[in-house]
């Protein structure tokens, strides 16, 4: 951990907001990410990713090692975005193709079909899985977090840790290779 | 190696996580097996589209002033909460200090209260935390016991 980043934690512990700011404006997009691995959709991303700094920084005089700041903060992150998901199954939802037409620029208009079919195919592939499947596969690809860790953020066993992250890359591969063969035809 | 060892072995290999020989050995079916390879090349690309796509989102741009917004909002919320309830129990406080004042039976049943709960406090401060369990567990066996007496006796008394 650099020197700044603790520097940084240390006087968000304080209570110092602009140092918190500044946090937030580090991880931001690494929470988002995380969060949109498990939610559907890039909104709702969005609020769980804020939910989540709010929640640290409500908690952040509990941080008990600096050096933990990030793996606490994605403990928070994928547990507000499991029971969001738990939570949300009866309210109505933004799918994950839909939102990102807004976000879409600077690309050419084949470019920006080709990502959107992209992102509608891994919608449907990332919804076969459980929220704490695609939690454990965002952590295993994005974070690149080791079993063990994984194993110890979720406190389960290391053997079903990695049976989740196989069966998970096993759907997506499937999933993901199965829409490009359909599309040969 | 066979197809199906090369099967189970795929994640592992993928993770970079098989001994040096196993490892070279599926290296070598994979460039011998095409349908192994093409397996494989499949879940590099499936993977590779997972980590694309998750990582192509960012937030919007006044993302971290809404975030600092929420977190003062919260607090000014907060602190109307505490004034209220302090107020109220502030409130409640004075309400009960004034009854006891306007009615002398009061005062001396609160001057009781006082004692017996001092007089309490030093019994159980005196005893270790086992003892306290131990002396409550007591007083609820006692209990049991007296209730059960009563039981019985009701019951002879009906009989």
């Amino acid at each position: 951990m650099d020197e700044s980043l603790r520097e940084l934690i240390e006087k968000a512990r304080a209570g110092n907001k602009n140092a918190f700011a500044t946090l937030v404006q580090r991880f931001q997009n690494r929470i988002l990410s995380v969060a949109y691995g498990v939610i559907d959709n890039q909104q709702d991303a969005e609020d769980i990713a804020q939910e989540t700094f709010i929640k640290a920084y409500n908690s952040i005089g509990k941080l008990n090692h600096v050096e933990g700041f990030y793996k606490w903060l994605l403990r928070i992150a994928v547990n507000t975005s499991i029971n969001y998901k738990k939570n949300a199954v009866s309210t109505p939802k933004v799918p994950i193709d839909e939102i990102n037409k807004l976000i879409s620029q600077g690309e050419t208009p084949e470019e920006y079909v080709e990502k959107r079919e992209g992102i509608k195919k891994l919608g449907a592939v990332l919804a076969e899985l459980t929220p704490e499947y695609r939690a454990i596969l965002v952590l295993r690809e994005i974070e690149g977090l080791s079993y063990d860790e994984i194993a110890n953020l979720f406190a389960i066993p290391l053997g079903t840790v990695k049976s989740r992250i196989n069966h998970a890359r096993e759907k997506l591969r499937q999933g993901l290779t199965r829409g490009e063969k359909n599309e040969m035809f | 190696m066979k197809c199906s060892e090369c099967e189970d072995l795929i994640y592992d290999y993928l993770d970079n996580e098989l001994e040096f020989d196993i490892g070279e050995q599926m290296k070598l079916h994979l460039e011998e097996c095409l349908q192994c390879n093409n397996n494989f090349l499949d879940m590099q690309q499936a993977l590779a589209t997972f980590k694309d796509e998750l990582n192509s989102v960012k937030v919007s741009e006044d993302f971290t002033q809404k975030v600092m917004l929420e977190i003062n909002n919260q607090e000014v919320s907060n602190f109307f909460s505490y004034a209220i309830v302090g107020l109220l129990g502030s409130m409640g406080l004075a309400v009960i200090i004034c009854t006891i004042l306007l009615y002398p039976v009061l005062q001396i049943v609160t001057k009781y209260t006082v004692e017996f709960f001092t007089l309490w406090l030093r019994m159980a401060s005196a005893l270790s935390f086992d003892n306290v369990l131990l002396v409550f567990f007591s007083i609820v066996l006692l209990f049991i016991a007296m209730a059960m007496r009563g039981v019985m006796h009701m019951e002879e008394g009906q009989v």
